[in-house]
């Protein structure tokens, strides 16, 4: 019963993702239905089939977007890593690599759409809560104690970020440098940890 | 304009700068990176040392192995790379920012995995002289995923359950716990040590921690005194069998056992007749010297549970009165016999064993063969005129050289143990089957209590 509910959660996670993600990218682009089917293939691929076969999909989908619709480069991007919704997988090396996706996917969205006007900001706001408690519900097996420990290191994570981010915005002039530089630092830090 | 162009090339340059600084510090870990410590590559090690000694090869996808191990390190730097592109093509701090929360997050929970401390228990149960029953109990003072691995020394084989738990979540002060069953071969459990892997989802790397654990050692308790008494039936099997049977009746000579006469011939007129035992029996019921020859193989030898079942069957035969045994060439003192074998196993010529077998065949009462030599022996008593009892094992799987779970992921592949074990298995039905041999074969199965 515990299990049952804890993949009806993950499946209501992933079709609320789903949902916002279409109503954002229609929100911004209402009127490109070349897009939108684009966007339905590729979430239906994403969703359905293991990482391993999605992903040579979706890149061929992002290619044709890219190269022969001529779409932002940054759409492409969000579209190649949409499978990082895909089906669980317990071998952790496609964890792993869904980590990835998942920061490329929300960093494209995140440039792609911007922060123009109110309700796109609160859809944008909405879709990368979801995505990340999606992540960590993943990454954490589907284990409750597991995904609490997480809750309490991905809150702390936000803390981190959020004064990185306070300390970038002071130095207008390179915010990107300061943000990079910071995550350089983070992760060298970690390093150090395991070395 | 030209000051927001200039001022792009500065930050484009400073980024250029930062990742090289990162791939330099990269560089200066390498060495410590590349010895960096993995569960899995420390258990495919563990099997490999063990398929060696066996004259097998080991197999497996070293890339599946690495990328499990790097997994996290390799993420890092694809997330610091896929950043980095992406801000050399525009540099807006907007699209960095979830790197930089997957970034914290990393630092966090890789964090958290190293302030977690760790405690092991092992209790191991004696149920016989070399058949442990071993429970390992571990205890993190924080939640945690671990997996535990016990005994990956050569010496000691897995008899039942593994020696390696799953990866299982364990809340702080909570115990994980599991056992299983393993025959001292030539190294007993107790001296190794237990290698317990640590991981945290999104964590940069796993972490192993190699324990020396306390080992809380139990003797026999109640329930195992019915497998003694299981054993001392066997005992039974065996002393009837080897009890005395009659061969033939001659006439009675002077000096002839008493004993022996035929009660039926007292009042026969042709005088009293004896009873004459078969040849091997009769030196068992006189008492004199039983000699027993081991023919030494690849199974007793270089086989962990083989080995512990030779030393079992060793310590049968000195409870039942055999003090010497042939091994090769060599008359030794069974009583002596466990600083022995590593010395007699030394040389890798079987062969030979059986060679001298066929010349002392004669002399012989009792021949001690392991299920990949019992076949040969059964045709060597087949061409001889006598008849000595042939006393073998049952053959053991070790069930640490073979994980499903490893199979799968890493590809591992022994080449030819399966065959080796099937091999063993058919020797042993094959020569229980053969009912026209006329050997008198005992297959030991429960000698370890």
């Amino acid at each position: 019963m515990r299990t049952f509910i804890t993949k009806l959660r993950l499946g209501i996670l992933r079709l609320l993702l789903v949902l916002t993600l279409i109503i954002l990218i229609v929100l911004y682009n209402p009127y490109d239905l070349l897009l939108h089917t684009l966007l339905l293939i590729s979430l239906v691929v994403g969703v359905t089939i293991k990482l391993f076969y999605s992903l040579p999909i979706t890149l061929i989908l992002s290619l044709i977007s890219c190269l022969v619709l001529h779409k932002s480069i940054y759409i492409s991007l969000a579209l190649l890593s949409i499978p990082y919704l895909s089906r669980l997988d317990q071998r952790s090396i496609s964890n792993y690599l869904r980590i990835l996706l998942y920061a490329v996917h929300i960093a494209s969205i995140l440039y792609y759409v911007g922060i123009s006007t109110w309700y796109l900001i609160i859809t944008l706001a909405l879709y990368v809560v979801l995505s990340i408690t999606y992540l960590i519900q993943v990454m954490s097996f589907n284990d409750v104690i597991l995904r609490n420990t997480l809750m309490v290191n991905l809150a702390k994570a936000l803390v981190m970020s959020f004064i990185i981010l306070i300390i970038a915005w002071l130095t207008p002039q390179i915010q990107a440098t300061v943000i990079f530089g910071s995550i350089a630092i983070l992760l060298l830090l970690a390093l150090d940890r395991v070395t | 304009m030209l000051l927001l162009s200039e001022n792009i090339t500065i930050i484009k340059v400073t980024l250029t700068l930062i990742y090289l600084l990162t791939l330099g510090a990269l560089l200066l870990t390498k060495s410590r990176l590349s010895n960096l410590s993995c569960l899995n590559k420390e258990i495919v090690k563990s099997i490999e040392r063990k398929v060696k000694r066996l004259g097998m090869s080991l197999k497996y996808s070293e890339l599946r192995l690495k990328l499990s191990c790097y997994s996290g390190i390799l993420l890092g730097y694809s997330l610091l790379s896929t950043s980095y592109i992406l801000l050399i093509v525009n540099p807006d701090p907007l699209i960095a920012i979830i790197f930089l929360v997957i970034a914290s997050l990393i630092l966090l929970n890789t964090r958290y995995l190293h302030k977690a401390k760790i405690s092991c228990i092992r209790e191991i149960e004696y149920l016989g002289p070399s058949i442990v029953r071993v429970k390992v109990k571990a205890k993190p003072n924080l939640t945690i995923r671990i997996k535990i691995c016990d005994s990956l020394t050569e010496g000691v084989a897995i008899v039942k359950g593994l020696n390696c738990s799953e990866y299982t979540t364990v809340e702080g002060g909570g115990m994980l716990e599991y056992e299983y069953l393993a025959l001292n071969g030539w190294s007993k459990v107790e001296e190794s040590n237990v290698v317990i892997g640590l991981t945290m989802p999104l964590a940069l790397h796993e972490r192993v921690v190699t324990l020396k654990p306390k080992n809380i050692i139990k003797k026999l308790s109640e329930r195992e005194a019915k497998e003694i008494k299981e054993l001392r039936s066997y005992l039974n099997i065996v002393e009837t069998l080897i009890e005395p049977s009659v061969s033939h009746i001659k006439p009675y000579t002077h000096g002839d056992d008493i004993k022996l006469i035929v009660s039926k011939s007292l009042l026969k007129p042709g005088g009293l007749s004896v009873k004459v035992l078969d040849k091997h029996r009769e030196v068992r019921g006189s008492g004199r010297l039983m000699k027993v020859y081991v023919v030494l193989d690849k199974y007793f030898c270089k086989y962990a549970a083989g080995y512990a079942q030779l030393k079992n069957i060793f310590k049968l035969l000195f409870r039942e009165g055999v003090s010497k045994a042939i091994i090769g060439s060599k008359l030794i003192n069974i009583d002596n016999v466990v600083n022995i074998i590593p010395k007699l196993c030394s040389s890798e010529d079987y062969k030979s064993n059986l060679n001298t077998l066929y010349n002392v065949i004669s002399d012989i009462d009792v021949v001690i063969a392991s299920p990949e030599s019992i076949k040969d022996v059964v045709k060597l008593v087949k061409k001889s005129e006598v008849r000595p009892l042939i006393v073998s094992i049952k053959a053991v799987r070790d069930n640490s050289i073979v994980m499903r779970d490893l199979e799968s992921t890493f590809k591992v592949r022994i080449d030819g143990f399966q065959e080796w074990l099937a091999l063993l298995k058919d020797n042993v039905n094959e020569v229980l089957s053969d009912r026209a041999s006329l050997a008198q074969v005992i297959i030991l199965e429960n000698i370890y209590y």
